[in-house]
């Protein structure tokens, strides 16, 4: 058989094989062995099991532990929460400049463009020392105030709810804006006006035209923020002192304990949650397209 | 079409007003609606801006034009100071105001891991064009069984956590755990997606068969229609690809912080120790070039990408 043709991909399905699929069912197969850890010194070598061996141990001990702790159901419940209020807040915040990139013309939009792209490459970590320095005991921002008025006023909001809020939309604004820019795009102003010729008001064309439209697009750019928002856990671990989320405790359970097993099944929790969602969004997204728009 | 029915119209009264130009059909509501779009848009434009700026500031002054308590700690000993070099010269008390120190410090203490990371992000760039390259053409060109699934493995690293790919790389393969080819296997997952949707976006939007075709209709062999035909086509492409893996690679941190070993380790964890263990000036300077290695890329991004940037990038 010739070089070429489909086995071009060969390549890239032993990649995914090896290095994303396999892992992941290890990761699964691993959170039903009975945890280890140092606090409970029962430490050994990580993946030191055949499958003759797992068949015999395999137990959901791991995830009875989980859900009957309050910690991680608290710091899972935390996350869900976070997660689905910065993908709404970034859908609502990053409508308006996707509308400007695609609506108008100035001088200057690629520079603007560019700025708005910026936080896309920003690890985590970035972002989260960016809101210390903005709003953290003596950040930017209350200093300013400080100049401003004699009173330093939000100071400290980074360490709070809503200071990890405002991080995690941060980091969103470049992946919400450029997805809404697309579907914006795509959408045909002539409907716009025939609703308009029409006789409908403002709000009529937004609520009956724009939003119908743009509501498969927009549904796919919570379901991304929600994933991402999930699973960053730089910004968290930067700022969120008093508050913990899912990919924290993961992080502490491998750093601080070496339980692997344990780590394992918060993995597989986490991955069910995000890959669920997403999946739900996705076919509700193609539930609500109205028509295909090229 | 003229009819200006909606909510306070306010040109509705003249009817010579739209004689030549286009129609614009603006309202109050509208004129509203917009003026606040460009309001937010500043604002988000702003509010991405200002912390730069900070870090930015921060990574020049000394800490003394900073008004913070200075580097020179209570238990500081003249004799400390004595010797040369950066760490020697952090200890001394600071008169100036701006000052290069602080850079300094972080190129001599990380300079190792700065080299590091932009190997990583090259040799993700070279691997992701190979692999994805062929496999995108392959994806497109030709119907196979499993072909639907592929691309949704392919795509699945941008919608589960870095942190869970990580701690199961680390588990499934242990072999690999002490070298960087773990840590370059986790930036290929997470990077590859850009490659692939980037190329395969620009090779649906084109009959590439029918050019081959008539390529091959004059003799042309597989390989010189890949080498004149297929890949000058896919030139732009490669380009946006190369340079999202490329940022992206350089900030990835979810998955890579788990994965780096205690020799090498990308720049963002040398971002999170400074954050955790060093001042905000050296924090600062540190974030400073971080950002100094990324922005060329995002403006060339900007400059070479147009519409094809927002559908390959669309979830970074």
């Amino acid at each position: 058989m010739r070089i070429g043709g489909p086995l071009l991909v060969v390549p890239l399905v032993a990649f995914l094989v090896v290095f994303l699929l396999y892992p992941l069912c290890y990761l699964a197969a691993n959170s039903l062995v009975p945890g280890g850890g140092v606090l409970e010194g029962r430490t050994k070598q990580v993946g030191g099991w055949s499958p003759a061996q797992w068949l015999q141990t395999a137990t959901p001990e791991n995830y009875v532990k989980l859900f009957q702790d309050r910690y991680y159901v608290a710091s899972l419940v935390n996350s869900v929460l976070l997660s689905l209020a910065v993908a709404v807040g970034s859908v609502a915040l990053c409508v308006a400049p996707a509308w400007v990139l695609v609506r108008t013309q100035f001088r200057g939009k690629r520079l603007f463009r560019a700025v708005l792209t910026i936080p896309m490459a920003f690890s985590g970590v970035i972002v989260g020392f960016m809101i210390v320095i903005m709003l953290g005991r003596w950040g930017a921002i209350p200093a300013f105030l400080h100049w401003l008025t004699g009173e330093a006023y939000l100071s400290m909001v980074a360490y709070t709810l809503s200071g990890l809020v405002i991080a995690y939309v941060y980091f969103e604004i470049p992946r919400a804006t450029l997805t809404l820019e697309a579907a914006i795009r795509r959408f045909d102003f002539d409907l716009d006006a025939a609703a308009r010729s029409l006789g409908a008001g403002l709000w009529q064309r937004l609520w009956y035209v724009l939003i119908p439209l743009l509501l498969p697009a927009i549904i796919s750019t919570i379901a991304l923020a929600f994933a991402v928002s999930m699973g960053s856990f730089g910004v968290a671990l930067i700022i969120a002192k008093k508050f913990h989320v899912l990919p924290v405790d993961i992080f502490l359970e491998i750093t601080g304990y070496a339980n692997f097993e344990f780590a394992s099944a918060l993995c597989v929790v986490m991955l069910a949650i995000t890959l669920t969602t997403n999946l739900y969004l996705r076919r509700l997204g193609e539930k609500h397209y109205v028509f295909r728009q090229r | 079409m003229r009819s200006t029915t909606s909510s306070g119209s306010a040109d509705a009264g003249v009817p010579g007003a739209a004689r030549q130009r286009p129609i614009v059909l603006t309202t109050i509501g509208t004129r509203l609606l917009s003026a606040a779009a460009y309001l937010v848009s500043a604002l988000l434009a702003l509010a991405i801006l200002a912390p730069v700026a900070v870090s930015f500031w921060g990574a020049m002054t000394t800490s003394k034009a900073m008004g913070t308590a200075s580097e020179v700690g209570p238990g500081w000993q003249p004799s400390a100071a004595s010797g040369g070099g950066v760490f020697a010269e952090r200890t001394r008390a600071q008169r100036g105001f701006f000052t290069l120190l602080w850079y300094r410090y972080v190129f001599r203490v990380y300079g190792r891991t700065i080299l590091f990371t932009l190997q990583l992000a090259v040799v993700s760039v070279v691997l992701t064009t190979v692999i994805g390259v062929a496999a995108s053409y392959a994806l497109v060109r030709y119907r196979f069984r499993g072909q639907a699934l592929v691309e949704e493995v392919v795509l699945l690293p941008m919608s589960i956590p870095g942190i869970a790919v990580a701690i199961a790389l680390i588990q499934a393969h242990t072999t690999l755990r002490p070298t960087w080819y773990i840590i370059l296997v986790g930036h290929l997952l997470y990077t590859m997606p850009f490659m692939i949707r980037a190329v395969t976006n620009t090779l649906r939007s084109f009959d590439f068969v029918a050019l081959e075709e008539a390529a091959a209709s004059l003799g042309a062999t597989w390989w010189q229609r890949m080498r004149w035909v297929i890949l000058p086509n896919l030139k732009h492409a490669i380009l946006i690809g190369s340079l999202l893996v490329f940022a992206i690679s350089l900030g990835e941190f979810n998955a890579s912080f788990l994965l780096n070993t205690p020799i090498n380790q990308t720049y963002p964890a040398v971002l999170y120790d400074t954050y955790n263990l060093d001042s905000f000036q050296v924090s600062s300077a540190a974030t400073t070039i971080f950002m100094v290695m990324l922005f060329p890329a995002l403006l060339a991004l900007q400059y070479v990408g147009g519409s094809e940037l927002e559908e390959a990038s669309q979830g970074a």
